[in-house]
């Protein structure tokens, strides 16, 4: 009865509007969005008047053909239409040449540009310099950036941006990513992967008012989290405990901690005393619903791994206090890489007594012998539970 | 006597039919972020079936899911690449179509994504299939185009 008024799929689709084409054709590579321009009459301008541009040059021989291809696109685009979003990934050609990066970079700067994302792929002795004309390019929303140097800057003005992502990115000087981030007032998603700086003093900046989520993962430098306190979602890896100052995170909800491990370090001291320091961290999250800790050791069949933990096996004391957040609002915790080692058991057995809220405990064992996995499940579900309601799940 | 709590709008659901005559449940709150749908029950309130002539029971259960994890705030790339995984390129446009008309906005969003993904360096032929897109160039015209724009056909999948 009501199918009378259906339309049939094949009709439905060759009638989509052109905006919804546009819309697809946004999401693919601007080379591959170009070869639709033979579909049909109707296909044919439609590339153009999409507001995305994305260059890839591994798809190209070399970077002379690539260039010529930006340039082209560049020349037979409506010089009036906006670029909304613009991603470049290119450095790896012996032929690459900066200049036309900067070039393109320059035009689009000045087209109205929201989304910008730039992963050069130079070796370091050519690193990309930044122009600065993006610096002040106060349209942007988005501005992802990987493996570029930044130039000495006065001022940074980012009156709208919301998401900043940085890898592999070096500064001259600590205070250059603290003038960044000071302006950036509205920023909610900050990445920052080995980030470079040539000395570890950072000072003081308040904390970015708008912060949502914050990842980061620096190795050689202490990251001040205070700069992030303001994050609901927060997920950190981290090298060196004693320089962590952890602050006050008011609206943390969801927190994921990775024990990271540098290999050249010549004693492979995995950090003693971290799970004290994890229940500090506790004290400072009252409102964390969801913790997950990580420990990531690269290389754990190494010879010294185990022998070092029964030396160092630290002694587990109960914090004076029972962190807030584990009376009532932590529902789930999660290790990952479990080992079932002395102060790793102790910190486990502690939050299942004392998170009053708790739905999941959940345990990855790094283990793969059956035997042992089921005696640690055995050790962990004689523990006394504080909740009622909380399972533990074990794999 | 204790008087009975009125529902709150929250836990509220609506009935929809599909264009085969199938009735499906949705709750309000889901509902509300498929605009079409959100028109209907502004129109015709929100204790009738609403009528969806577009939409049919194969792929109304799926977009049924989407909303259910997006209200709990849910939806990760895990999910998502999970929720397609098992469907073909046909099967993607169907629900693609269906976002479109229910102007179900994130779905579409992924979706369009999903088909980007699907599509690329597949050939001509088959990109004009999918999209029900009829030739109406001359061979010579063809072939002019394909020349001018050499450089954007390398990568490409000639056609099967």
């Amino acid at each position: 009865m009501s199918s009378q008024r259906s339309i049939p799929t094949e009709d439905r689709i060759s009638t989509l509007p052109d905006s919804v084409i546009s819309h697809i054709l946004s999401f693919l590579p601007t080379e591959q969005s170009a070869a639709t321009s033979i579909l049909s009459k109707r296909w044919n301008p439609l590339w153009l008047s999409v507001l995305t541009l994305n260059f890839d040059e591994q798809n190209f021989a070399d970077f002379a053909t690539f260039r010529h291809f930006v340039y082209s696109v560049m020349l037979l685009r409506n010089i009036t239409l906006p670029i909304q979003s613009f991603r470049l990934k290119c450095g790896k050609s012996s032929d690459f040449n900066p200049h036309d990066v900067n070039r393109f970079i320059h035009a689009v700067v000045q087209r109205g540009i929201q989304n910008l994302n730039l992963y050069l792929l130079t070796p370091w002795i050519r690193c990309f310099k930044l122009p600065q004309c993006v610096l002040t390019c106060n349209s942007l929303t988005v501005l992802k950036l990987k493996w570029l140097t930044m130039d000495d800057f006065s001022k940074v003005n980012f009156p709208l941006l919301k998401t900043l992502h940085l890898a592999n990115i070096s500064f001259s000087k600590p205070i250059y990513l603290k003038r960044f981030l000071h302006g950036c007032p509205v920023l909610e998603d900050l990445q920052i992967q080995n980030v470079w700086l040539s000395s570890y003093k950072c000072g003081e900046l308040k904390g970015l008012p708008k912060m949502v989520k914050a990842n980061i993962d620096i190795q050689g430098w202490a990251f001040p989290f205070a700069w992030v306190r303001n994050a609901k979602f927060l997920c950190a890896k981290l090298y060196r405990p004693y320089d962590c100052q952890v602050p006050v995170f008011h609206n943390l909800t969801h927190m994921k901690i990775v024990f990271g491990w540098t290999v050249n370090a010549l004693i492979s001291w995995k950090w003693i005393g971290k799970w004290t320091w994890m229940t500090e961290v506790l004290q400072n999250c009252p409102k964390l619903q969801n913790l997950t800790i990580h420990q990531h050791f690269i290389n754990t069949s190494t010879h010294g791994k185990f022998i070092f933990d029964e030396i160092v096996n630290e002694d587990w004391v109960d914090p004076p206090i029972v962190p807030k957040c584990l009376s009532s609002e932590l529902r789930t915790c999660s290790l990952i890489a479990y080992e079932g080692l002395k102060c790793e058991f102790q910190f486990a057995k502690y939050i299942l007594k004392n998170a009053k809220a708790l739905h999941t405990m959940k345990i990855s064992a790094l283990e793969v012998d059956l035997n042992i996995k089921h005696q640690m499940l055995m050790k962990l579900s004689l523990c006394p539970r504080g909740s009622t309601v909380c399972k533990l799940s074990f794999d | 006597m204790a008087q009975e709590a009125s529902s709150s709008t929250s836990s509220k659901t609506i009935s929809l039919k599909t264009g085969d005559g199938e009735i499906f449940e949705i709750e309000a709150s889901a509902a509300k972020q498929m605009k079409t749908v959100q028109r209907l029950i502004d129109d015709l309130g929100d204790d009738i079936t609403i009528p969806l002539h577009n939409v049919f029971s194969k792929e109304l259960p799926k977009i049924i899911e989407y909303y259910k994890k997006d209200i709990t705030g849910e939806i990760t790339k895990d999910f998502e690449a999970e929720f397609v995984k098992d469907l073909n390129d046909d099967e993607v446009k169907v629900l693609f179509l269906a976002a479109n008309y229910l102007d179900a906005n994130k779905l579409f969003e992924f979706l369009s994504q999903n088909i980007a993904d699907r599509l690329e360096s597949k050939s001509v032929e088959y990109v004009r299939k999918y999209f029900g897109v009829e030739n109406d160039f001359t061979p010579e015209e063809e072939s002019k185009l394909r020349e001018e724009r050499a450089w954007s056909f390398r990568g490409i999948k000639e056609d099967e």
